[in-house]
């Protein structure tokens, strides 16, 4: 389906299958960028040798896999028409069919084929730019047992105790924020360089 | 998910010591009801025909009342079919996101119901059959049987979904239950 702009693709099931091959989200730290990456693999060893063990998902985010499930969301939902969608280079993706119908029919298959939520009185569909996407935010889960003493960038060591909610551990957010590395408190595995 | 259990062992507290500004409970019912209810045996959270509960001995054809999350909300009646694990069947084991959901006290089984569409979701109750009403769009329910009414949300987060449970008002105090849906995308929040 790459290629020049002519040859495009309409939109429907079969970008699912395209994205999963193509526009793939990286679980590769190495993917991020300085000098967050530095400083999530610094936060991520003294992690780990403070014997936690860090299990990485998602790390960058493809822009053109944050394109596809845009846009399908808002043709395949009716929030906005197959015409107003924009291009993105290296996606040559039709999402109008001729027919607000079968535009809306294939996006639908999208949403379907992606596992899109449709969270109740959303109108924001999934978003375009994310730290994620820039490169910028990692997701991980950490876990321990008991209490362990891991170090902060600055040397000095602290005890944190586990807890089940990582989004309640603000000893542990405390030490990651040494590091440059930020906890969103809504989202349990989401750190970042902001926090957002 | 999170279980917050402290509204319950406060009503229990409430009726043995007699309080004459509690509501008024039959305390003969109340520990009965309230020792076969497990919030965490029997709430989960759902996304197409796909339920995530943490309860690994639920069988196959048991009955589950489905709270649809929608505007408005609605009941729908489902049974449980088998474990699943795989994105194909659970939109929640897709790809990246198999890694924060699928955690080890959660399991995931398919939902057998004709009027689910795939980007439904909502919260599931596994339990005898559920009296609910529809009150300004939202369903409200007494999963205890009491005099008190739960009511539902979802909500989105930057990266996820926020299921929770609530009693009397949404998003007042703690809630009774809440669970985490991992969507793996960047979204706007909704959360209050």
């Amino acid at each position: 389906m790459e290629g020049n702009a002519i040859a495009k693709t309409k939109s429907g099931i079969s970008w699912v299958t395209w994205a999963d091959a193509h526009a793939k989200n990286s679980t590769n730290i190495d993917d991020l960028v300085e000098p967050f990456r530095a400083n999530a693999k610094a936060f991520i060893k003294a992690l780990e040798d403070a014997g936690a063990t860090v299990t990485k998902s998602t790390t960058k985010r493809s822009d053109k896999r944050a394109y596809l499930f845009h846009w399908c969301w808002r043709i395949g939902l009716g929030k906005a028409k197959a015409s107003e969608a924009t291009a993105m280079i290296g996606v040559d993706i039709e999402w109008d069919h001729g027919d607000a119908e079968k535009s809306k029919k294939g996006a639908k298959e999208m949403i379907d084929g992606f596992g899109l939520a449709v969270p109740p009185n959303s109108t924001n569909a999934p978003a375009l730019n994310s730290n994620h996407i820039a490169g910028k935010a990692i997701d991980m889960d950490i876990s321990w047992e008991d209490t362990i003493k891991i170090k902060k960038k600055d040397g000095t060591v602290v005890s944190v105790a586990f807890m089940s909610d990582v989004n309640k551990n603000s000893t542990l957010h405390s030490i990651g924020a040494s590091y440059s590395v930020k906890k969103l408190t809504t989202d349990a595995p989401h750190w970042s360089f902001d926090g957002h | 998910m999170a279980i917050n259990l402290s509204p319950l062992i406060a009503l229990l507290l409430v009726v043995a010591c007699g309080n004459r500004d509690a509501p008024k409970v039959r305390a003969t019912d109340t520990p009965v009801v309230a020792a076969a209810f497990s919030y965490a045996d029997h709430l989960g959270w759902w996304h197409g025909r796909c339920l995530a509960i943490s309860n690994d001995h639920i069988t196959s054809g048991t009955p589950v009342t489905l709270i649809v999350t929608g505007t408005p909300q609605v009941v729908r009646s489902a049974k449980v079919g088998e474990h699943v694990n795989s994105g194909e069947l659970c939109a929640a084991l897709k790809g990246g996101r198999a890694t924060a959901n699928a955690k080890p006290d959660i399991s995931f089984y398919a939902l057998q119901a004709d009027s689910i569409e795939t980007t439904d979701m909502g919260i599931g109750i596994t339990s005898t059959p559920i009296t609910s009403t529809v009150v300004n769009g939202m369903v409200e329910a007494s999963l205890l049987q009491d005099q008190h009414k739960n009511v539902f949300t979802t909500c989105a987060t930057s990266e996820g979904m926020k299921f929770a449970v609530w009693v009397d008002k949404a998003y007042v105090g703690e809630p009774l239950w809440s669970g985490y849906y991992y969507l793996d995308y960047d979204t706007t929040p909704t959360c209050p």
